[in-house]
């Protein structure tokens, strides 16, 4: 049965459009509340139509009552609509408010740098350590003996001439080479024996490819049956970890008093794969290192029985390896130490 | 050394090219440095020529018009402008299209006559770095080439050799290396014996017979020492690197590079009674070759005649007995100096010459006799002469020693981890001159006379390993055996602390270890440094004491290139003298820095750092276990400022320094005043416990903040460990969050904000508990300090 809209009826639709179009025009949350208690409160003008329903014939009774109860319902639902509405804007509002340029400059601490060498060493330590090898260090002045008689390099030994050597006094050199420590770890030390020894070496020589100081990493192994064939394994190893590449290693006989055979040794130019080029001089290698193994002389020295024993000694220019891992093209800018070189690394 | 290619192959004939040549050198030991073209190559453009006729330039006073034969059948008329161009001398005739290092040969008029080439002088050939006028050849076929008159296709090789190679100091040395490794017979010495037509000899008196243990000498009489040394001859000389000097003077040189013997020629008239080999008498003088003067000893060797010493005995002639330009006969001598005499002496007196540096690495004792035959046949070649007989004196018991040396076979594998057949061996020691035999498990060699650095079977393997090829030598890979680390966990890794600090915005430095002892002394104080004996530079001449000369020094360095904020920090060892006044040395690490405390930000004001900053930097790198060990106290070094300086001590020893530079030391020596600077000994930073866990307190904590007012001069932290005792294990953190001087507080105090914070491990702590703990801290801090509670 369907109930014609009486006047009642009629008002309610009023007072209810009348509502929508007051909550529609709301703009702030609170005005919504305010519309809220206008029309839905206990006073509201919305519940007030429920209770004129008691005045109401029985008949139309129930249907008045659905009536305004629906318009509470779309009401409700209006101002729901509306109070989403203006969260979200005012979310919106908070948000463009709290709007910033991202690409403007962050927050952060000052950041420094290690050196270049410090870097290229610290890889060089992890491969030997990964190796079994030890480090050890020893004294940069260092007593003649250590730097030349134990290593067989006796007093008038025309090799003494390769070293230009600085004196510090009658009887002590700053240190040429790192090899003192090796006969200074021997001294200390029964074999098995791996250790490499990293340090500062200084030779009065001073030009653009030679400063009077310099680093350099020595290495030692002994034990029984070391054999060349370990010395260049252990060579190719690292080479080819610092360099992470799979280059050739060349070993051309050399001279050094204290290894026989003796050995230096180029890598395949990890620039040119060989070929050629201005790195290498066209020549296809690069010149890393000497090497060899150990004098008899130098074993004795360090107390080692060298009918027993055998061993492998090399030198590695830390520099160098520096300069060609990084690119660097100027020995003399490693030791100005001039922030807009160190920032690079 | 430097050697010609083309001499080289004369010797050992290899069938290499030019670039297997140097390799296989090198390969050996012997390392090809740079290689140089030996001359420029001008092909047919620059021929030999003869002026036929020269006349005066119609037009300039200066130059000549020559008519010049250059094998063809006109001759070229060319203008002139060497003084030395004359009718019937040969000359190097560059013709239209020679191309010249600085020109272009061509057709031109000068001053109105024609001109159809150029007469070169050496150094437009290339062949010198500067000469006096036209070239003059010798006589040779007119027309031919100048490439083949000076032989110019041909290159240099630089020979980087070690010194246990004295035997590879000659073209016959490294020839015989060569030849060793490319299957050719072992090069042979020349046979030569040049007959006697005078009996003119001097007697030799070898007084000290174990350094000279063989001189051999000839006299050559009625030379012509103005006579000209073959081109072949100069040239060779010229591509090893030395000038001719005269037909004499160039043919010794020859020999010394041809064969290895050091040689040289007395005039024989300027010799008394005869020879004497001795050392010198202490306070002995001579003037040498070169006009100086050398004050000799008893360690010294002089060849004397018998009134005077005439040479120092295998590094130089002595100016009273030279060749010169009106010698007429000559004394040759050839002998075999004692390595131990020669080496060292040399570099002693600052003499270093070609002589000198064979004879230390040793001269093969055989080759007196070949090399003064050798000498005699080119000196009367070139310069004519009448020779006398070879006369020398040999002391057989004083020449080295040349022991058979027995190598066991074992060694080889052993050393070189490779096995060679018996007869690989015994071939590479036959080759290389070392006749030998195997002898049981072993061979028995015999080290050959020129080959001082074969003494012992390891010596061997190395000549194995060498003609072998290091190359051929199997890799083997390296098995790390498990061994327990040195490292501990109690072990403070450098790097570590290096990282700590760039992550406080500091670049690492590194510095040479020594200094200019003039800045150090500025900056520093007096003290006594320790002293090179032989520095590089004056300004690099003292070891460093501390790592403040360098970094500060680089400061400096960088402030000049626009830098304004800089910090840098450097780990290394500094030296001085310990309690024996022995040099010894000690590893530190030192920061400096300068300008803003933080980045640059736009969101705040730019703050400079200060002391605080770097304090706070200087402790970043220490561990908390020494933290609490360690004393601050204030420092009197005189380069930092006084009221802004502190020294740590570590059980009474200073182990850091932090500090404002003293405005006096910036202002002498040109730094800015706002530097700050901190330094510690290593080693203490490098240990630390490990760390050990005690229970979380699960009650809640307290907080209270207390401003107190104290006496301005009062040290912050004598009252924060007074507080600390009173409060006991309840006080488990406080914090300084504010200090305040200045208007509302009394002229002479200061106002200190602390934040306690209270913590209980076993209980919740109640109100009335820290009411109480307060007032008693506050108590005894008013009792001890005066301090009053800030209203």
């Amino acid at each position: 049965m369907s109930v014609q809209p009486t006047e009642q009826h009629a008002a309610l639709t009023v007072l209810l459009d009348t509502a929508i179009s007051e909550v529609q025009q709301s703009d702030s949350l609170r005005s919504l509340d305010d519309l809220r208690v206008k029309y839905l409160g206990k006073k509201g003008q919305l519940t007030e139509q429920l209770k004129q329903i008691a005045h109401l014939p029985h008949e139309l009774k129930k249907d008045y009552g659905n009536a305004v109860n629906e318009a509470k319902r779309c009401l409700e639902k209006e101002l729901e609509k509306s109070r989403k509405l203006l969260k979200e804007k005012e979310i919106q509002e908070k948000i463009s408010a709290e709007s910033v340029d991202i690409t403007m400059p962050e927050r952060s601490d000052n950041v420094g740098g290690l050196h270049p060498i410090t870097q290229a060493l610290s890889r060089m330590q992890t491969i030997f350590m990964r190796l079994g090898f030890d480090i050890a260090s020893g004294p940069e002045i260092e007593h003649e003996y250590y730097n030349f008689e134990a290593l067989n390099i006796p007093s008038d030994h025309p090799a003494r001439a390769m070293h230009d050597t600085f004196y510090v006094g009658q009887e002590h050199v700053l240190r040429t080479h790192t090899s003192p420590v090796q006969i200074r770890y021997m001294q200390n030390s029964e074999p098995p024996i791996r250790v490499i020894a990293p340090g500062r070496v200084y030779r009065c020589d001073s030009d653009a490819t030679h400063t009077p100081m310099f680093n350099q990493i020595e290495g030692l192994a002994i034990d029984r049956d070391i054999t060349f064939g370990d010395l260049k394994g252990a060579l190719t190893f690292f080479l080819n970890e610092f360099f992470e590449s799979d280059s050739k290693i060349r070993l051309r006989p050399s001279y050094f008093p204290f290894t026989e055979p003796s050995a230096e040794f180029d890598i395949e130019c990890v620039f040119c794969h060989g070929d050629g080029c201005k790195v290498c001089k066209s020549t296809g290698w690069l010149e890393v290192g000497g090497c060899g193994m150990v004098h008899p002389v130098v074993l004795k020295h360090g107390g080692i029985d060298s009918e027993k024993y055998s061993g492998y000694a090399f030198g590695l220019g830390v520099e160098r390896l520096t300069m060609l891992r990084y690119g660097i093209n100027d020995l003399r800018l490693m030791f100005e130490n001039d922030l807009a070189f160190l920032r690079q690394f | 050394m430097l050697i010609s290619e083309k001499w080289l192959r004369e010797w050992a004939p290899v069938d290499l090219t030019h670039d297997q040549l140097c390799q296989q050198l090198t390969m050996l030991g012997l390392e090809i440095g740079t290689v140089e073209p030996a001359a420029p190559l001008f092909g047919d453009k620059i021929v030999v020529g003869y002026i036929e006729q020269a006349t005066p330039h119609e037009n300039a006073d200066r130059l000549q018009l020559c008519k010049v034969n250059v094998g063809s059948e006109d001759l070229l008329s060319i203008v002139c402008g060497a003084k030395n161009a004359r009718v019937g001398i040969y000359v190097a005739v560059a013709i239209e299209g020679a191309k010249l290092p600085d020109l272009e040969v061509k057709h031109s008029q000068i001053r109105g006559v024609d001109s159809f080439g150029m007469l070169c002088s050496f150094s437009e050939l290339g062949l010198a770095e500067n000469s006096d006028g036209i070239a003059e050849l010798d006589e040779y076929p007119l027309g031919l080439s100048i490439d083949q008159y000076f032989d110019s296709d041909d290159s240099v090789l630089e020979v980087e050799l070690t010194p246990n190679r004295g035997d590879c100091l000659s073209v016959l040395g490294v020839a015989r290396d060569l030849a060793a490794v490319s299957s050719l017979p072992i090069p042979a010495l020349p046979e030569i014996a040049v007959g006697a037509s005078i009996e003119s000899t001097l007697p030799i008196d070898l007084l000290s017979e174990a350094d000279c243990p063989r001189y051999v000498g000839r006299c050559i009489e009625n030379i012509d020492i103005q006579a000209k040394t073959p081109v072949w001859m100069t040239e060779r000389l010229r591509r090893s690197g030395l000038r001719s000097i005269n037909p004499v003077v160039d043919v010794t040189n020859y020999v010394m590079l041809e064969l290895g013997q050091p040689m040289h020629a007395f005039d024989l008239t300027k010799l008394q009674g005869g020879i004497v080999v001795r050392r010198a008498v202490d306070g002995e003088q001579l003037v040498l070759l070169d006009d100086s003067t050398v004050m000799l000893n008893n360690t010294n060797l002089v060849i004397a005649d018998h009134s005077k010493p005439v040479a120092l005995a295998g590094i130089m002639g002595g100016a009273n007995s030279c060749v010169d330009g009106a010698t007429n006969s000559i004394y040759l001598e050839s002998a075999f100096f004692s390595q131990n005499i020669i080496a060292g002496k040399a570099r002693e007196l600052g003499k270093h010459t070609d002589s000198s540096h064979r004879f230390e690495r040793g001269v093969d004792f055989n080759l007196q006799q070949v090399a003064i035959e050798r000498a005699t046949q080119l000196i009367l070649e070139i310069a004519g002469g009448v020779a006398g007989p070879v006369h020398g004196v040999t002391s057989e018991s004083n020449l080295p020693k040349l022991e058979p040396i027995y190598l066991p076979s074992s060694q080889i594998k052993r050393i070189l981890g490779i096995e060679l057949d018996s007869n690989q061996i015994i071939s590479i020691f036959n080759q290389l001159g070392m006749p030998s035999k195997i002898d049981g498990d072993g061979y028995i060699v015999n080290p050959p006379s020129w080959r001082y650095d074969v003494r012992a079977a390891h010596d061997l393997v190395e000549e194995i390993a060498r003609c072998y090829g290091l190359n051929k030598i199997e890799a083997r890979l390296p098995l790390a055996q498990a061994s327990r680390s040195q490292i501990s966990e109690s072990d403070v890794e450098i790097d570590d602390i290096k990282l700590i600090l760039t992550r406080k915005g500091y670049f690492e430095a590194i510095n040479y270890s020594f200094v200019d002892p003039n800045w150090q002394q500025k900056i520093l104080g007096h003290a006594e440094d320790i002293t090179l004996l032989n520095p590089i530079a004056e300004n690099m001449s003292v070891m460093r004491r501390s790592l403040f000369p360098g970094l500060l020094s680089n400061l400096q360095y960088n402030l000049h290139r626009q830098q304004s904020t800089i910090r840098l920090f450097e780990i290394g060892n500094v030296f001085y003298l310990n309690n024996q006044g022995q040099s010894d040395q000690i590893n530190m690490i030192a920061g400096v820095a300068m300008g803003s405390s933080d980045a640059l930000h736009w969101s705040q004001a730019e703050r400079v750092l200060d002391f605080f900053d770097i304090k706070g930097d200087a402790l970043s790198v220490v561990d908390n276990t020494l933290k609490n060990n360690i004393k601050i106290t204030r420092c009197d070094f005189p380069f930092l400022h006084p009221g802004q300086s502190a020294l740590w001590s570590l059980d009474e020893e200073t182990i850091g320094v932090v500090g404002k530079i003293h405005p006096a030391l910036a202002e002498l020596c040109d730094l800015p005043s706002n530097i700050y600077m901190f330094e510690w000994q290593l080693a203490p930073l490098l240990s630390r416990d490990i760390p050990k866990f005690s229970p979380i307190s699960r009650f809640p904590s307290v907080q209270r903040d207390l401003a107190l007012i104290v006496d301005a001069g009062l040290p912050v932290e004598e009252l924060v460990n007074s507080a600390k005792k009173v409060a006991g294990e309840l006080l488990t953190h406080f914090e300084l969050f504010d200090m305040y001087q200045g208007e509302h507080i009394e002229k002479d105090k200061k106002s200190l904000a602390f934040r306690f914070t209270f913590q209980a491990n076993n209980a919740s702590l109640k109100t009335e508990d820290i009411d109480q703990l307060q007032a008693q801290i506050l108590q005894h801090l008013e009792h001890n300090y005066a301090a009053k509670l800030r209203a």
